[in-house]
């Protein structure tokens, strides 16, 4: 496997793309929405890479090595040396529920060989949770999922991702096929959030919709704890996620509001939050925000060990940006130090995060994460 | 820019650093306003936290006070609960020591509780009973089974012994490390003294089961089960294991009396007694010698323990079967007895009325034949002594007749008013010669043709009528009929007569009605009478479904009233006319030429003389053979038929008569002369062929009438 990434700032640096110097099978492309839906830039990497394949969405920040752009584009190209691929994309709209969107990707990768599979999707109308269910009802067990939800900054009004024909476009979910025995794959996922106050128990819910907190409406006690920063929601919702935890499950998926509704005091999350789950409100800190990434990365290494890894994607989520502010590049610094330097580092900065908790378990859809994928090739 | 920032630049930089570090110096200011920022945030969520977390835990104290309460309250309940149970409930240790007991205790004992608790259980337990107690324990203990029970005495604090019974169980700490033995206590004197009571009854049934000269016996389908002696003596067998296990058919003849199957008719009456709960009839059995007993048998369904059996009771017939038999020959003969009497009686009467038709046509004779002035009253004398020997007998005659039922009730047509009338008629003359005034007074509501009996309706009403004129003296006698009510045709008349005589003492009021009753014994040597008239009307209004009451004061007189339902004739021809015409016209049956058929002598005197006075010519047939003869050698007008003659009587004769061939045989009027009263025979004598009667003893007014009614 080789690999070579290139930052791209501005539309006046799509010639940047010429210091790829190798032959890539696959480019990761993440970046500013308006950047990479240009017809100039789809014609600059067509007249570069005519046949390679493009899989990549547009982002709230990119990651390139160790830093973290924004408004630019992240190119990450790669070349395997046996490794098959296949990407395939759906549109939303051509299906009545996002299951069966999920359901039908899946259907057009072929079981046989299939290593792993990373999808990406658009970030704003698609319900994440019933997206992976389809996936799930579909596809081997013994597949891993990895991979996010398209970002928009912190503007939430418009998500591009790539299609099988490499054009960037909204309501569209592309997924990646890694086939074969010769690539190996590593993911973790942690956020180090912390909980604080009592649990409390969603006495109504209806899919990604929170109404009520033990009888109460979810949005007033929302506000109370946020206290004056409830004037920037939903913004400032991105700092202030829940913990949610079905029945007595241990493992707790991360929820991020992504919009409120004062007309029946709701509040809009990221993933779905089950009627009958306990929450938890949550908040960070900077050193446990970065020690949540170290675990992800620690994660990793149990499958592709320190110093072995050749390629890692990082999908970060926004909220995670907005705490950690000036120390955002300490979340990438911090996982390149677990799995090695040896690793070129991907990514972007995300509006939700899908991974399995641990290795070959059930992937969820979450929020407020550091999910890494990585690879290397024999 | 933040106010910290300001200070240490202030301190630390000159202006040439500032503009200098004016990027850094930007990163540092927006980081100092972010942390100040989340600091307040964190503040923020410290209170809201600690509000809530407050909050809630005075929740919590609130809840737990109230279930603390609760559970107080719960716990007094309890123990309310417990020490309201009548059965000890205890807890020992294993060695035996009381560890909790609740107030029956005390209740049962007499021992207190502070006093009792620490004290081995075994202490309490008549020492009798230790054995059997400890055997049951072990087999707790060495876990063969989760509870035992076990009966015993207790001892009390009198000193006396209580016989308990125990419900115990081994009793585990929640860890499940046996502890001790846990149960309840159940005070069984008093079932102890009723099973020896139940004990002593069920021998007392016994003995009245084996000791009762009822016959018992108790099957089971149609086995014999169990039985008493006196089921053993009754089919005659010695040994009871002779008789138990056997079955119906062993002891019942092959058919019953009524000619079933003794098998199949004792499974139909099993069958019944299994679905009516019981079943009664009569049997006839067969004694271990092979002799027929009739028995009445009551069965009974008894669901017992072994099954549902059948309770016998056997009760022989043979002695009520024999008395029956006696009764009923006894019943015969007293029958016979009362129709040999009705029929002497009836027999004496027509007998006596014979002779009494020759006396009575004499004396009336002798009384048209200008009798001297001394004759007249000797002639007076003769005529009512024959009146009322005549009513005597007429009534003796009636009497007998009810008495052995004969009596039929008519349903003729009639003219009502016609009838009454008819009756004051009669009753008019002779109300004029005592001085009273004889009042009629009818409904003009009630039809003028009715369906009823009429001679019998004239019979009651001349009874009580006649009473009445005898009875009084001065003032009136009335005759009411009112009408009632109407149903459809059925109407119903109320006949009252009044009377202002005598009156009748009101402890004599029941009496009268009775046979040969008067209100007084006086009354019949003053004014005569049989007593048997008010009989007689009662009985007849009785049998014509109404009902006789009187009202009688000594000083305003007596009434007496009756209902009777009589049927309202839409057919106005009325076939029977009772109108008494009341002159004579002697012309018209003057030279009438008429056949006597009579073989009395006494009679045919009477009635020629009767014919010779008219001038009407006659000839004199002895009996119905000669009459025959004599009707077609001569060219009669009527023929008087006596209906009882030998050789040929008047039925045969008139029959043989119309029969004749001519025209004249069809159409000459003959009359029957009967002293049977008419409407017992008018069927018979219409049927016959003749056109009406006339009555015996012969009233010359009425032979004269019913001449002159068939004269052309």
């Amino acid at each position: 496997m080789k690999v070579e990434k290139v930052i791209i700032s501005s539309s006046a640096e799509y010639s940047k793309l010429k210091d790829i110097r190798l032959q890539p099978d696959l480019l990761f492309i993440f970046g500013l929405g308006e950047l990479i839906s240009d017809k100039e830039f789809r014609i600059a990497i067509r007249n570069s890479f005519s046949d390679c394949l493009i899989f990549g969405c547009s982002s709230s920040g990119e990651i390139s090595g160790l830093e973290v752009f924004k408004n630019s584009i992240s190119i990450t190209a790669v070349q395997f040396s046996s490794t098959k691929l296949r990407i395939e994309s759906v549109d939303l709209n051509d299906y009545k529920t996002n299951i069966e969107c999920g359901e039908k990707l899946c259907e057009k990768f072929p079981a046989k060989d299939l290593k792993h599979l990373m999808v990406l999707s658009d970030g704003i109308h698609i319900n994440g949770c019933h997206l992976i269910e389809g996936i799930q009802n579909k596809l081997s067990k013994k597949v891993a999922v990895t991979g996010g939800l398209a970002g928009d900054g912190t503007r939430f009004s418009e998500t591009f991702v790539f299609t099988k024909e490499g054009e960037a476009k909204n309501n569209c979910v592309s997924a990646l096929g890694f086939y074969g025995d010769a690539i190996s794959v590593g993911y973790g996922t942690n956020g180090g959030w912390e909980n604080f106050g009592i649990e409390r128990h969603v006495t109504k819910s209806k899919d990604n919709v929170l109404y009520e907190l033990d009888q109460q409406p979810a949005l007033l006690l929302y506000k109370q704890f946020l206290g004056e920063r409830a004037k920037e929601l939903p913004l400032s919702g991105m700092s202030f996620p829940l913990s949610c935890r079905i029945g007595d499950s241990k493992n707790a998926v991360v929820r991020t509001v992504h919009g409120i509704n004062e007309a029946d005091q709701s509040l809009l999350f990221g993933g779905n939050i089950p009627e009958g789950s306990y929450v938890k409100l949550m908040k960070a800190n900077v050193d446990s925000l970065i020690l949540g990434a170290e675990l992800s990365a620690k994660a990793c290494t149990d499958m592709i060990p320190t110093g072995e890894s050749e390629l890692a994607i990082l999908i970060s989520c926004v909220g995670r940006k907005l705490v950690l502010k000036q120390l955002v590049e300490e979340e990438v610094e911090v996982v390149a130090d677990v799995i090695g330097n040896q690793a070129i580092i991907g990514g972007f900065y995300s509006y939700g995060e899908i991974s399995p908790f641990t290795k070959d378990s059930k992937y969820y859809l979450h929020n407020q994460t550091m999910t890494i994928t990585t690879f290397s090739e024999k | 820019m933040h106010r910290l920032l300001k200070r240490q630049i202030r301190k630390y930089l000159s202006a040439e650093d500032e503009s200098k570090f004016e990027y850094f110096l930007k990163a540092v200011n927006e980081a100092y306003t972010d942390y100040d920022t989340d600091l307040k945030q964190h503040e923020n969520i410290l209170e809201t936290c600690s509000v809530e977390l407050f909050t809630l835990n005075k929740e919590l104290q609130k809840t737990l006070q109230n279930k603390t309460e609760e559970v107080k309250e719960t716990s007094s309940r309890m123990e309310t609960i417990v020490n309201s149970i009548s059965e000890i409930i205890f807890q020992t240790t294993f060695s035996g020591e009381w560890l909790y007991l609740n107030v029956a205790w005390t209740k049962i004992t007499g021992f207190t509780i502070d006093k009792s608790i620490g004290v081995n259980a075994f202490e309490f337990i008549h020492p009798d009973d230790i054995k059997s107690c400890l055997l049951k324990l072990r087999t707790l203990i060495e876990g063969e089974s989760n509870f035992c029970f076990i009966e015993g005495r207790i001892l009390t604090n009198s000193g006396s012994y209580k016989w308990c019974e125990a419900t115990i169980r081994l009793a585990k700490e929640r860890d499940g490390i046996k502890s001790g033995f846990t149960g309840t206590v159940k005070d069984i004197t008093e079932r102890k003294r009723l099973e020896a009571e139940k004990n002593k009854t069920e021998e007392k049934f016994k003995l009245i089961f084996e000791k009762s000269s009822v016959a018992y016996l108790i099957t089971k389908g149609s086995q014999f089960f169990e039985c008493n002696k006196a089921c053993l003596d009754l089919f005659g067998v010695s040994r009871k294991e002779d008789f138990i296990g056997r079955s119906v058919a062993d002891f019942s003849p092959q058919y019953q009396p009524n000619g079933a199957l003794s098998l199949e008719t004792a499974r139909t009456w099993i069958e019944e007694c299994k679905t009516k709960g019981y079943a009664k009839f009569d049997w006839i059995h067969l004694k271990e010698n092979g002799s027929e007993f009739p028995v009445e048998i009551a069965l009974n369904t008894v669901p017992l323990m072994e099954g549902t059996v059948s309770f016998v009771v056997l009760n022989d017939l043979s002695e009520r079967k024999r008395v029956e038999q006696e009764l009923i020959i006894a019943k015969e003969k007293a029958e016979n007895a009362t129709l040999v009497k009705a029929q002497f009686l009836s027999t004496m009467s027509h007998e006596i009325r014979t002779p009494m038709n020759a006396v009575i046509g004499v004396t009336h004779l002798l009384s048209e034949d200008n009798p001297r002035e001394d004759q007249i009253q000797n002639i007076n004398i003769l005529k009512l002594s024959a009146d009322n020997l005549m009513a005597l007998i007429n009534d003796i005659l009636d009497f007998s007749k009810i008495e052995a039922g004969r009596v039929t009730v008519e349903a003729v047509e009639f003219n009502f008013r016609n009838l009454i009338q008819n009756i004051a008629s009669v009753f008019i003359p002779r109300s004029r010669e005592k001085g009273l005034d004889f009042i009629v007074d009818i409904d003009p509501k009630i039809p003028v043709n009715l369906i009823g009996d009429p001679t019998r309706i004239s019979q009651i009403l001349n009874n009580l009528c006649g009473n009445a004129i005898k009875f009084t003296d001065k003032g009136n006698v009335q005759i009411v009929v009112s009408y009632q009510e109407r149903y459809a045709d059925k109407l119903k008349v109320k006949f009252e007569i009044k009377d202002t005589g005598i009156g009748i003492p009101e402890h004599k009021q029941d009496e009268i009605f009775q046979s040969f009753s008067q209100a007084d014994s006086n009354t019949t040597r003053l004014y005569g009478g049989t007593g048997l008239g008010l009989t007689i009307s009662k009985k007849l209004i009785e049998i014509m479904g109404g009902s006789i009451d009187v009202k009688s004061d000594l000083e305003f007189g007596t009434t007496f009233t009756f209902d009777l339902h009589l049927i309202v004739s839409h057919h106005p021809q009325i076939k029977l006319d009772f109108t008494v015409r009341n002159y004579r016209n002697l012309n018209k049956v003057k030279g009438l030429h008429i056949l006597l058929v009579e073989d009395n002598p006494m009679n045919v005197l009477m009635i020629k003389q009767f014919l010779k006075k008219w001038e009407i010519t006659y000839e004199i047939a002895t009996n119905g053979r000669v009459a025959l003869e004599k009707v077609q050698s001569d060219n009669f007008d009527m023929v008087l038929m006596d209906l009882q003659m030998p050789v040929m009587d008047g039925y045969e004769a008139t029959e043989s008569i119309r029969s004749l061939p001519g025209e004249k045989y069809q159409k000459i009027p003959i009359l029957a002369i009967t002293a049977s009263l008419f409407n017992e025979i008018h069927t018979k004598v219409l049927n016959a062929g003749m056109n009406d009667f006339v009555s015996k003893p012969i009233n010359p007014e009425d032979l004269y009438l019913k001449i002159e009614k068939y004269v052309h």
